[in-house]
């Protein structure tokens, strides 16, 4: 009876929509969890979960913020635990650059991953990042995907963004 | 005058306003060290963002695509439900081109569907679709029927051309059925491009009709921007198909 209720060919071009933004919601799982039979569950779970809620979704907003703020708040409640357990297992890949010759061999060495060192990340600092840095959201969007004043993003983005400067890139991190 | 983290940021990120984007790049230039921490941060950007990249690219799970096409599953009632998918090739210009592309490959496993799926007598080994970096092309026993089939002749493959167009660029266009489903493909120098497809509607049963009119209206509008001219009749299809549709001149 609502006039605004999408009728069944306005749920398809939604279907359609969603179906353009998977790589990007692919891209952010993937940030978010390093195993990618996690990031693919989340991928399932958040596509599951937002055709169950279409109707919640307000049209002429921002379908890709609705979507990232669904896989957030999916990350957050149930992945989150099962990826901390499967990172006990990760490989050390470092090991494997043994014996290749390398003058900037020291400095990788003890620099870890992009993944890796996301990973050791706390999880608000690493949804700022990966929602600015990985997706190219503006702070104000990032914010509004995480629920938080600007402020707070800014220093969560911040603060993620040092401790990956240090564990990323260690020797500039000592000055010039 | 020094700055904080957080304000060298933002400016690294473009996201200050006018007047200290312009203080920032005023003391920039005399300010080696500050110079030096904004570079930092544009690093670390394109160091974390390059890492996921490639993530784009990936074939997305066939379980996710059933999710989100449902109506494409054999046991759910026919619906007469009308789906158009454009195939317009990604402008190669940005980064958005990456994922537009794979967008475009989505789509191409979802057009395998549709028509691969509901091919008659077809045990999924004649592939009539090849995406390609410029799109998707038709193949196989689609392309021949493009190549070498009149309008209003049904194959024996259950493949038909329902009208031949000419475009702007001076090349045609031509819409067909097959089982279930329209589309519409141009002629490119390296084939047939297939601009668009959709479902037939399902009370026309097993039977594909002839007439214009069976087409879903979304392509039967597609034709209209697509056609600068009334369709070609058999003589002029025949022509075209002798000389291998290049355009005269």
């Amino acid at each position: 009876m609502d006039a605004n209720s999408p009728d069944g060919q306005a749920l398809q071009s939604i279907r359609d929509e969603i179906i353009t933004l998977l790589p990007r919601l692919r891209r952010f799982a993937r940030s978010l969890t390093r195993d990618p039979a996690d990031a693919d569950d989340l991928l399932q779970l958040t596509v599951e979960r937002a055709l169950v809620k279409l109707e919640q979704w307000t049209p002429g907003t921002r379908l890709d913020s609705w979507m990232y703020r669904i896989m957030k708040n999916i990350w957050i409640d149930e992945i989150r635990a099962r990826t901390r357990r499967s990172a006990v297992f990760a490989p050390e890949e470092a090991g494997e650059r043994v014996g290749v010759e390398d003058p900037d061999f020291e400095r990788r060495l003890r620099a870890m991953s992009v993944e890796q060192a996301m990973e050791t990340l706390p999880d608000e600092q690493r949804l700022a990042v990966s929602l600015v840095l990985v997706e190219g959201l503006s702070y104000r969007e990032a914010a509004e995907v995480m629920d938080v004043p600007m402020g707070t993003l800014t220093s969560r983005l911040a603060r993620g963004r040092a401790a990956l400067e240090a564990r990323l890139n260690p020797q500039e991190g000592h000055g010039a | 005058m020094t700055y904080d983290d957080e304000t060298l940021m933002a400016y690294a990120d473009g996201e200050l306003e006018t007047e200290l984007r312009h203080e920032i790049e005023a003391a920039l230039a005399l300010d080696p060290e500050l110079a030096r921490r904004v570079e930092a941060h544009r690093r670390l950007r394109v160091q974390v963002s390059d890492q996921y990249q490639a993530e784009l690219e990936a074939p997305v799970p066939d379980a996710l695509m059933a999710l989100l096409q449902p109506g494409l599953s054999d046991d759910v009632a026919p619906k007469a439900e009308r789906r158009v998918l454009p195939f317009t090739p990604p402008a190669a210009n940005d980064r958005r081109a990456m994922w537009t592309n794979l967008a475009a490959i989505a789509a191409s496993l979802l057009i395998g569907v549709l028509i691969g799926g509901q091919w008659p007598g077809r045990d999924g080994g004649d592939v009539l679709l090849r995406p390609t970096p410029d799109g998707l092309f038709a193949a196989g026993q689609l392309e021949a029927a493009l190549t070498g089939d009149v309008s209003g002749a049904r194959g024996s493959d259950g493949i038909e051309m329902i009208l031949t167009f000419p475009t702007a660029d001076g090349s045609y266009c031509r819409s067909f059925t097959a089982s279930g489903t329209a589309g519409i493909a141009c002629r490119e120098d390296a084939g047939w491009q297939v601009r668009s497809t959709g479902s037939l509607d399902a009370s026309g049963g097993g039977e594909i009709r002839t007439a214009g009119s069976a087409l879903p209206a979304s392509l039967l509008e597609e034709i209209d921007r697509l056609s600068i001219g009334d369709p070609l009749d058999t003589g002029g299809e025949a022509e075209l198909i002798a000389r291998d549709w290049r355009p005269a001149n």
